[in-house]
């Protein structure tokens, strides 16, 4: 019996992004259902019908979380920044930048957003081919990757609520000086990294890379 | 109160003078010290984070911005950026106090200035907490400390100009305050060198 060839290691953010974007388009569509429908003053069978639909599209949203659940696998610490050479490398970092982005908006009092993980990952291949220096300098390049094009790409706030000025720079900084200041814990410092990164919001508005740079090395001990 | 108020720090592996250079330690200290003063005063009180964290990233650099990098200048350096964290805790106030407790009498400090006090109590915990651990050091606090009419003028004072906080915390801990410039360590390094039998107090 002729031995199989090894399959290609599945890419599994686009797929994941997928899944994700269309639970964000059901469960917002859910949510815009429920605002516009006044569904307590309508006849029968219409009240009946918008139930149904309702109750389907989160049964959809649902599944389509399921499935992302069940793709997320693997190690879920993102790669030491000095080392982007590690094994698996951008897939660590595109899985822990997503999971970082979506703590911090929510710690910026997000109602709900869509982040790309694939768009996470092509940062990490653009930022680690350009940057070649220090941790502090890859941190930066990727800071720049991940907002042009954006790797956010939606954030729901609350009724009435007004956003935090500068909020896309702001988590994504914050992401980053948390994996910069601790890779195996940057979970757990993202609510100090996410607070520290709004008291610098004047610093990050119009910061390039060597001054991003600067920042990120005079914060990373600090969180 | 008899005894100023006390403050059981957070456990950190590190030394205290680089743990409460970290925003999340920080924090939990300054929680503790609000928790503590709130189960013996009845007080309570509600913490801004976001205004806090401004205060701390102001403060370091601040501490940066000055530091002289002088092994000889270590302690009067300790005192004197915890004084400048009092100036920037009261020049941005990250807490509010709730209303006062049923029977609290106003002519006591922490009830007559209630985020003032919590704030003044933590800095001068925290200071003694380092030099405790840097320099074997006891602190005690002066008279004044126990003292209303104090506490009114430092209220006064800190509203008009939160630089003279530094000050008030100078006579609180026994160091020889410094007025005119108080937020300058080089004017504190100065006037040291100018009057010797003041520097045993600094140094």
């Amino acid at each position: 019996m002729p031995s199989r060839l090894p399959l290609p290691p599945i890419d599994a953010a686009p797929i994941k992004d997928v899944a994700r974007s269309l639970r964000f388009a059901v469960e917002q569509g859910g949510r815009s259902l429920k605002k516009g429908l006044p569904l307590e003053a309508l006849p029968e069978p219409a009240a009946r019908l918008a139930d149904a639909a309702l109750a389907t599209a989160r049964r959809l949203g649902d599944r389509a979380g399921s499935l992302a659940h069940v793709l997320l696998d693997g190690d879920d610490t993102p790669p030491p920044l000095s080392h982007p050479e590690e094994a698996e490398a951008e897939a660590r970092f595109a899985a822990a930048a997503h999971d970082g982005l979506r703590a911090a908006l929510k710690r910026l009092g997000a109602e709900s957003c869509l982040v790309g993980e694939a768009a996470a990952a092509a940062a990490w291949r653009r930022a680690t081919r350009a940057s070649g220096g220090s941790d502090g300098a890859t941190a930066a390049a990727l800071y720049l990757a991940l907002l042009d094009p954006p790797a956010i790409r939606e954030v729901v706030w609350p009724e009435g609520a007004t956003p935090p000025a500068e909020a896309g720079r702001v988590v994504v900084f914050a992401v980053l000086l948390a994996m910069l200041a601790d890779p195996a814990g940057y979970r757990d410092l993202i609510p100090a990294a996410t607070d520290l990164a709004l008291a610098l919001a004047g610093d990050l508005s119009a910061a390039d890379a060597p001054a991003l740079h600067a920042l990120f090395d005079e914060f990373r001990n600090h969180v | 109160m008899s005894d100023a108020p006390e403050l059981h720090l957070p456990a950190t592996s590190e030394p205290l003078r680089v743990a409460i250079r970290r925003l999340r330690w920080f924090r939990q200290a300054f929680a503790r010290q609000l928790d503590e003063l709130a189960a013996e005063t009845g007080l309570s009180f509600a913490v801004d984070d976001r205004r806090l964290a401004q205060v701390f990233v102001a403060w370091l650099r601040d501490v940066d911005a000055q530091n002289p990098h002088d092994p000889g200048q270590r302690r009067a350096y300790f005192d004197f950026v915890s004084a400048l964290m009092l100036r920037n805790l009261l020049r941005d106030m990250p807490l509010e106090a709730g209303p006062l407790p049923p029977g609290a009498d106003p002519s006591r400090a922490e009830y007559f200035w209630p985020e003032g006090f919590a704030c003044t109590v933590f800095c001068l915990n925290v200071r003694a907490a380092v030099l405790e651990q840097e320099f074997d050091a006891e602190t005690s606090l002066t008279p004044e400390f126990f003292s209303l009419r104090q506490w009114w003028s430092f209220r006064e004072n800190a509203a008009s100009d939160p630089n003279t906080a530094m000050g008030f915390f100078d006579v609180f801990a026994g160091n020889n305050p410094e007025w005119k410039l108080p937020d300058s360590f080089r004017q504190r390094l100065n006037r040291s060198l100018a009057a010797p039998e003041a520097q045993g107090r600094l140094g």
